[in-house]
């Protein structure tokens, strides 16, 4: 069962802010104690609007991110990744944050390595991640469509 | 920009804007964001301290924006698509943006940081971070800003070192530079007092340029430097065949200041038949030309100035008292050059490149024991002496420093001397001859110099001013005080 946002929100009003990265049953796709910050620190009603944006914006960069690594063009992946770590982390999406920082890491060093292979890896973290936001922010996809 | 406009979809707004609810409204903030996730989030963030935000998502309009009005504060994330946010933070100092740039980059990117606040940055801000963060950041970058302003402000009003041709930086001049600004503003009547040499004719200059009257003219009238039979003529002006020699008609200095400032100097050294004149003519703003009896009105903002005391004037009957309280409306008092001496070096530092490029010789600077010795010396002649010892160093030497010694006597004498000397020459002596010490009294020697350096320019007074380092208004007021002291002044007012 997904966590209702509702819930999210009334873990902040507890003021639960001390707690670190909080692992629910969305596993660590979502750390939920991040989320709550955010909720905190704007509004209830602001969240799943940001969190839309933020999906849209990671299903655009894995586009770019899928392209690049196919012709390894790596100051594109450099780029993608990076816009990627910083919005994950913003927004709780622990993985995609963890995944998006090796790839940028990668790209920026003298030998970048196998980027390819940790393109790939931080594609399989996005899906989850966001079925996991999209659950959380009971973000509807008829509104969303 | 892709990017916008594929989120900008989902959400419904196609503006490339932030939607609705995360737009917003107290002090500005232009936001430099590509990240539409983030810009919302820290939108939000600053939103909710009360901040009004504009988002610019990437180099091109943020440029635009900066370029069009100044935001009071820029949160700017280095890492952006096409410009790059050190191209902005370098476009906005070339540009002379002067408000706080806060920087956004991550953990892996501090060194980035480091180079944008060698850039001139305020602070940065790694991400993520949380409201409180950007928040407490924004607050000091602003603290940080009004300060600057304040400091700007402070340095603009009282740290200003020239003002409309004076030089100097002391509080003394910062004083008279504020009363000048404030007095300009009227049309009140100034009296400036000050002795010789302390700039009352470019104080008279510095009110006009700073007065509503600006653009109109400016006429000084030396009321010790004419003759007294012209004086009349020089003020008001004649009409053709007022007296032997006026052929034609001529507007005298009245009509001349007409819609400007009409400057008096050594006002305490006018006729006491013309200032009853000048009354009327203060009183009405109307006069009439000699030889004629038609009325002239005119608009003209009055200033005058005397070195003399003019209570002590009015006290001994040679200036109208009603007169004195029609034109001392609104007194200015310039320091004299010994009770602002920190403004010394400065001045001659300003006086030696002036009167060196007009001399065409190199020198540019004094060398630290000259300095000190125009410091330590009292200056009696004010800053017109300060200039004719520096005129007269730069005539004689060449060179590029000035050394302690080309500085002439009195200067180069100690300090004691040197104060000593303006005690003496500042209080008159009771006794005009004291034969029986061997000792002439100062007003003796100065009479006789005066009359040496007189004869030896064939009568030329301007001259002989020159050659003594003073004014010829003073000259010309020393003669006329000699013959007052013989009663003939006496006898010409009978008459």
């Amino acid at each position: 069962m997904a966590l209702n946002y509702g819930e999210v929100v009334a873990e902040y009003a507890a003021d639960d802010r001390s707690n670190d990265a909080r692992v629910d049953e969305h596993g660590d796709w979502l750390d939920t104690a991040a989320l709550s910050r955010l909720a905190g620190d704007t509004s209830v009603a602001l969240v799943p609007k940001m969190a839309k944006l933020l999906i849209s914006e990671l299903r655009r960069h894995a586009s770019i991110i899928d392209a690049a690594a196919k012709t390894e063009d790596v100051p594109l992946l450099a780029r993608a990744s990076h816009v990627m770590k910083s919005s994950a982390a913003t927004f709780g999406l622990g993985r995609v944050q963890t995944a998006a920082e090796r790839l940028n890491a990668a790209c920026k060093a003298e030998d970048p390595g196998p980027v390819q292979v940790l393109a790939a890896h931080l594609l399989t973290q996005i899906d989850p991640s966001v079925r996991a936001l999209e659950q959380t922010c009971e973000i509807d996809k008829d509104v969303e469509a | 920009m892709a990017v916008r406009s594929e989120s900008m979809g989902q959400i419904g707004a196609r503006d490339g804007k932030l939607p609705p609810g995360l737009r917003t409204h107290s002090p500005s903030i232009l936001l430099i964001e590509d990240s539409l996730a983030q810009a919302a989030a820290y939108t939000a963030y600053l939103n909710n301290a009360g901040y009004t935000v504009e988002h610019a998502p990437d180099g091109e309009a943020a440029l635009t924006i900066l370029d069009g009005r100044a935001p009071d504060i820029v949160v700017l994330d280095l890492f952006l698509p096409g410009i790059q946010g050190m191209d902005i933070l370098r476009h906005m100092r070339r540009q002379g943006h002067t408000q706080p740039v806060i920087v956004i980059t991550d953990r892996a990117s501090v060194d980035l940081a480091v180079d944008a606040m060698k850039e001139g940055a305020y602070d940065f801000v790694t991400k993520p971070f949380g409201a409180d963060r950007i928040r407490i950041t924004v607050e000091n970058a602003l603290r940080h800003r009004n300060l600057a302003s304040t400091i700007k402000t402070y340095r603009e009003n009282y740290e200003r070192e020239d003002f409309h041709g004076f030089v100097g930086s002391s509080l003394a001049m910062q004083a008279v530079y504020r009363i000048v600004e404030s007095a300009a503003k009227s049309k009140a009547t100034i009296f400036i007092t000050g002795e010789s040499g302390t700039g009352k004719e470019i104080c008279a200059a510095a009110l006009h340029q700073e007065s509503p009257r600006a653009d109109g003219p400016f006429i000084p009238i030396n009321c010790a430097a004419i003759p007294i039979p012209l004086m009349e003529s020089e003020l008001f002006g004649h009409v053709k065949g007022a007296f032997t020699g006026a052929d034609r008609d001529r507007a005298g200095a009245a009509m001349l200041a007409e819609g400007g400032t009409l400057f008096f100097d050594e006002i305490c050294d006018m006729d006491l038949e013309l200032q009853a004149k000048l009354l009327r003519f203060v009183q009405t703003g109307s006069f009439c030309r000699v030889g004629s009896s038609e009325e002239c009105k005119v608009d003209v903002r009055f200033v005058c100035a005397t070195n003399r005391d003019p209570l002590e004037a009015v006290t001994s009957g040679q200036f109208r008292e009603d007169l004195y309280y029609r034109l001392h409306v609104m007194p200015i008092v310039l320091p004299a050059l010994r009770n602002h001496s920190d403004d010394i070096v400065l001045i001659a530092r300003h006086l030696l490149s002036r009167v060196a490029a007009d001399e065409g010789k190199s020198f540019s600077a004094f060398s630290p024991d000259s300095e000190a010795m125009l410091r330590n010396y009292a200056w009696p002649g004010n800053v017109r002496q300060l200039e004719n010892v520096i005129r007269s160093i730069v005539l004689l030497f060449d060179g590029g420093v000035v050394t302690a010694a080309m500085i002439p006597t009195p200067v180069n004498q100690d300090v004691e001397n040197a104060t000593m000397e303006v005690v003496t020459q500042t209080a008159p002596s009771t006794q005009e001859d004291a034969s029986d010490l061997n000792v002439r009294s100062l007003r003796v020697i100065e009479k006789e110099s005066i009359e040496k350096a007189i004869n030896a320019c064939d009568g030329n007074v301007p001259k002989a001013a020159a050659l003594l380092g003073v004014s010829p208004s003073t000259l010309y007021r020393k003669r006329r005080s000699w013959v007052d002291d013989s009663g003939q002044l006496d006898k010409r007012r009978c008459e």
